[in-house]
């Protein structure tokens, strides 16, 4: 039984946070901090683009989540490896009566100065 | 005795800090950079998040949220730490996951050492039921074993160009992640890429000098003395206290042994 919680929490649940990033990553203290871009753009019911201020989007959202978006329409710094796989949810939240579609598109370069990264989704907005 | 004592007193500190920073009782600790929650941490009222699978519904992260609070008050108070500490990890593990922005490391090392504190002799003293005692050494073992682990995973979690080169620590530093008089020690790249390499270098290096025996005893020394300047450096949360508790319960293995 020891042996068993040892290898769960020791070995394969680190493991899962390098296979699932949304879990986040463990222990990877102060090494996974990325720069990001969030823009948000919409598409109104009848077909024109509007732009959706990321202050709309997090108005309702808890204070962690707000903290991390807001203010990321310019490069800013902080731990995302959770948010591509996270930004359809993001996405529904940015919907607002009278919009069709949201896109959100995420940019995000890692320390390692590797090319940057795109992370686009098109969130349809039902009624 | 001390060992049993060094257990219970991990365990009793682990459930005390997580019912600490789950509850709005963390004002006490009067840390400027720590939220603090306004009824539970995680409970469904504080508007919408992020979450790893499927969110939870929120009666359930209520009911969630309550049975976590009972389950550090047993587990600090030593009644049933098998089942309390287990539950307690596990529990506390699914409430963060149904918010990916609250799970930090220290909330993981937390939930982490209850569930592994829940398999050793923890409530062999200190506990308001104690139980016999089943192995000390197996379980000095599993905390060693804990730590090590935590020790290789972030050493392996700094081995890229990003870390090695000072590039992560120049965006720490200006994201005010760091403490001022760290911001201007690491004001130029060739020390930020140095510092970054030697923290690197001293967790590989803590994660083997653990495992062995000869080591340990400099291991704990190295290791309380590395967590000292991370926490002037960062102040990482309650991060620093909970590892340097379990680190007391491994320096107990090294400069004694551990009765049988």
């Amino acid at each position: 039984m020891r042996a068993l919680v040892l290898a769960v929490v020791c070995v394969l649940y680190p493991a899962a946070t390098y296979a699932f990033p949304a879990m986040g990553r463990a222990w990877g203290m102060y090494a996974s901090t990325a720069t990001y871009r969030l823009r948000a753009t919409a598409r109104d019911e009848n077909g024109a683009q509007v732009d959706v201020p990321l202050g709309a989007v997090v108005r309702d959202a808890s204070p962690r989540v707000a903290s991390a978006l807001v203010g990321a329409d310019r490069w800013r710094h902080g731990s995302v490896l959770s948010l591509p796989t996270q930004l359809a949810r993001v996405g529904r939240y940015a919907c607002r009566p009278g919009l069709a579609e949201v896109t959100l598109e995420l940019e995000w370069r890692t320390a390692d100065g590797a090319p940057s990264q795109t992370e686009r989704v098109v969130v349809p907005c039902t009624r | 005795m001390r060992t049993q004592r060094a257990l219970a007193a991990a365990r009793i500190v682990v459930g005390v800090a997580i019912l600490v920073r789950t509850t709005p009782l963390t004002l006490w600790l009067h840390h400027p950079l720590l939220d603090v929650p306004t009824t539970l941490l995680g409970w469904p009222d504080e508007g919408w998040h992020l979450s790893v699978g499927p969110a939870l519904p929120d009666a359930a992260l209520r009911a969630l949220c309550v049975l976590r609070t009972l389950l550090a008050l047993t587990f600090a108070l030593g009644v049933r730490p098998r089942v309390s500490g287990v539950g307690l990890g596990a529990v506390g593990l699914l409430i963060a996951f149904d918010d990916v922005f609250a799970s930090s490391h220290t909330f993981r090392l937390l939930y982490g050492s209850a569930i592994i504190l829940a398999t050793t002799d923890c409530a062999s003293a200190w506990a308001l039921r104690r139980e016999p005692i089943a192995s000390l050494p197996a379980s000095v073992s599993s905390v060693r074993w804990w730590l090590t682990s935590i020790y290789a995973w972030a050493a392996i979690a700094k081995l890229n160009s990003g870390w090695l080169g000072g590039h992560a620590l120049a965006l720490d530093a200006q994201d005010g992640v760091l403490r001022a008089w760290a911001v201007r020690a690491l004001d130029d790249a060739t020390t930020r890429s140095a510092c970054a390499i030697g923290v690197a270098a001293v967790e590989l290096g803590l994660a083997l000098a653990l495992s062995l025996t000869r080591t340990r005893r400099v291991a704990v020394v190295i290791a309380v003395l590395a967590q000292c300047v991370f926490e002037a450096a960062a102040s990482p949360d309650l991060f620093g206290v909970i590892v340097v508790v379990l680190l007391g319960v491994v320096w107990l293995e090294a400069t004694e042994p551990v009765p049988a």
